[in-house]
């Protein structure tokens, strides 16, 4: 399999603080990873990283083949276009309504008539799984789901080849967490991104990621998918598991 | 790439259609009765499967690759019962801002009195409850407000205090009247000039940061937190900034006085030739104390206005970043605004009474 990000010998210092402890990293192409971890451990700062919103560390970060420190502007922009990120609480642009989110980053990037534009990004509206009436609805008027979903859309709205999220499913109710769930994977399955996730829910880590790791301490105790981490013999990896199988059953 | 092969009414399309071609064929929507052969189609992203579904509405679609089919049923599931939203009319829009316009003018009104209201309620606290106050919130705001301002009071009263001296000196030169450039820095200084400038700097400095402050802990649901372990927010956050701001802008307003006058001495002294001891004999002579203290006793007046006002557009903010810029810019407006008002409210008030 082809490595789509690859970062090595990774450490992140905030002042005298350390985040990242000399880490290595590798996602594959097309698969669902996740970064997992307690609270502050820097699995968020890690992927802020990943999409050059980050650049206190040493070491080297690789998205597509490109060093993210050494990068032009103009390379920097042709990097951008090719992922999309679903912020924690949606980040959507306040001045806008629902649909010029979206429609924002066809006018800007492609050459696509204004009627298709609109079509194109009210379909993306209905495939993130709201109602196509919020078109027109301000974001402070949306509840958290309803900002997530739109966010979403906004994040797929150029057909990345790489989707961030970050912690896609804290803040929505049980049944919205698993829709969510199953939105992102029907969202794989068919336009087959790479997918890397922050995440807590267990749920999701058992369900739809593929392979993941495991920020403790600073350093990564674990890579691979989960039936390896429930056979690993690390107590650290083993501890934080334990929650997570037990909420699962 | 996209490559279009015509042959009558057959277009053969081969290659990928994506969104970066698309707009090569997006003629091919407004024909009919087309007979379109996708054999050679390699591949297509979203937008290039919902122009498909688009041209099946009037045309026929053959040969798609079994490949590419998931998409484009997945696209065409997505879009079968699409309804496109129409924007609210020019119509409904403008007697919406209308409405708008209307709400908020009573919104505000009923706003400004529950704010004003609460305020009195928690001055009569105040007065029964002192030993409630607040000593380190407002500690902080003194310090941060009051002699952080310090510097860039001293800095414009300095320079009014030149260019005021410098104005008077050609006019008073001209009749050989050098020395009443003293009656007229002192009198003016203290009396109206320091008072104002220092009133305006600090409501530019003090009322945004009160309205950005307040803005920011209520976007982040800080107030609410606050209400819900039982601290009243107007408590904790108007009563501290205002006592502050009384307490500070008198101390300010000396600070302004003392080195707008310095400006004056200097260019006196430079322009007319007026030395140092000579301004300070003038003085004595000419600056009655009353001068003094009613530019003083504004101060605190300029003070309650401007930590109000900056409050009280910092608790406007509600539930988005924009507000903060909107409200943030209202406070400095109102603040300055109403200290010019105030100001002469006194004027006319003291001349009236023949002060």
């Amino acid at each position: 399999m082809k490595e789509i990000i690859k970062v090595r010998n990774l450490t992140t210092k905030f002042g005298k603080k350390i985040i990242h402890d000399n880490i290595d990293i590798t996602v594959y192409e097309g698969e669902i990873y996740g970064i997992l971890g307690a609270s502050g451990s820097g699995k968020s700062t890690l992927m802020r990283e990943m999409i050059l919103l980050e650049d206190r560390f040493k070491g080297t970060v690789e998205v597509m083949g490109k060093n993210v420190k050494k990068l032009s502007l103009k390379d920097e922009i042709e990097l951008v276009k090719n992922w999309g990120v679903l912020f924690q609480f949606g980040a959507l642009f306040s001045s806008m309504n629902v649909l010029e989110n979206i429609s924002v980053v066809l006018e800007e990037y492609t050459d696509l008539p204004e009627e298709f534009i609109e079509k194109t990004a009210i379909s993306k509206i209905k495939l993130a799984g709201l109602s196509e009436d919020v078109a027109y609805q301000m974001p402070k008027s949306l509840s958290g789901g309803m900002v997530k979903r739109a966010a979403l859309a906004r994040a797929l709205a150029l057909d990345p080849k790489i989707l961030f999220l970050d912690e896609p499913t804290s803040g929505l109710d049980p049944v919205s967490a698993r829709a969510f769930d199953s939105l992102i994977k029907e969202i794989h399955s068919l336009f087959n991104p790479t997918v890397v996730m922050v995440t807590h829910d267990p749920q999701t880590i058992a369900n739809v990621l593929e392979r993941f790791c495991i920020l403790i301490d600073k350093k990564v105790v674990f890579e691979g998918t989960f039936e390896e981490a429930v056979k690993s013999d690390d107590k650290k990896v083993q501890k934080f598991l334990k929650p997570i199988l037990m909420e699962i059953e | 790439m996209l490559k279009i092969e015509k042959n009558k009414n057959l277009i053969r399309l081969i290659g990928s259609l994506n969104k970066n071609m698309l707009p090569d064929v997006y003629y091919l929507k407004k024909k009919k009765n087309l007979k379109i052969d996708l054999s050679a189609l390699e591949s297509l992203d979203y937008e290039g499967a919902l122009f498909l579904t688009e041209l099946a509405k009037n045309n026929t679609l053959v040969n798609l690759p079994a490949h590419l089919k998931e998409m484009y049923d997945f696209v065409y599931l997505t879009v079968k019962d699409l309804n496109i939203p129409s924007p609210p009319s020019a119509l409904v829009q403008i007697e919406g801002y209308l409405v708008r316009i209307l709400d908020t003018i009573k919104e505000n009104t009923v706003n400004f009195l529950l704010f004003f209201g609460e305020f009195i309620y928690f001055l009569i606290f105040l007065i029964t409850h002192p030993w409630k106050f607040r000593f380190k919130e407002t500690a902080a705001v003194m310090v941060k407000a009051g002699a952080g301002a310090l510097p860039i009071v001293g800095l414009t009263s300095f320079l009014v205090g030149v260019v005021m001296a410098y104005q008077g000196a050609v006019q008073l030169s001209k009749f050989g009247a050098n020395i009443f450039i003293v009656d007229m820095l002192d009198i003016s200084m203290f009396r109206e000039i320091a008072p104002l400038i220092s009133a305006i700097v600090v409501a530019g400095r003090s009322a945004s940061s009160f309205s950005a402050e307040i803005g920011v802990m209520k976007l982040t649901e800080e107030i609410d937190a606050m209400k819900t372990l039982g601290f009243e927010p107007f408590w904790f956050l108007v009563i501290p900034r205002v006592a502050a701001m009384v307490i500070a802008m008198p101390l300010i307003v000396f600070f302004a006085d003392m080195i707008g006058v310095l400006g004056g001495m200097l260019i006196a002294f430079i322009d007319l030739n007026i030395g140092f001891d000579m301004f300070l004999e003038r003085t004595k002579e000419v600056l009655e104390l009353k001068q003094v203290f009613i530019g003083l006793g504004k101060a605190p007046f300029f003070g309650v206005i401007i930590a109000l006002i900056g409050t009280y557009r910092g608790l406007q903010v509600r539930n988005s970043t924009q507000d903060i810029g909107k409200y943030t810019t209202k406070s400095v407006v109102n603040a300055i605004f109403w200290v010019i008002a105030l100001d002469s409210l006194f004027s006319v008030i003291l001349a009236k009474l023949g002060i």
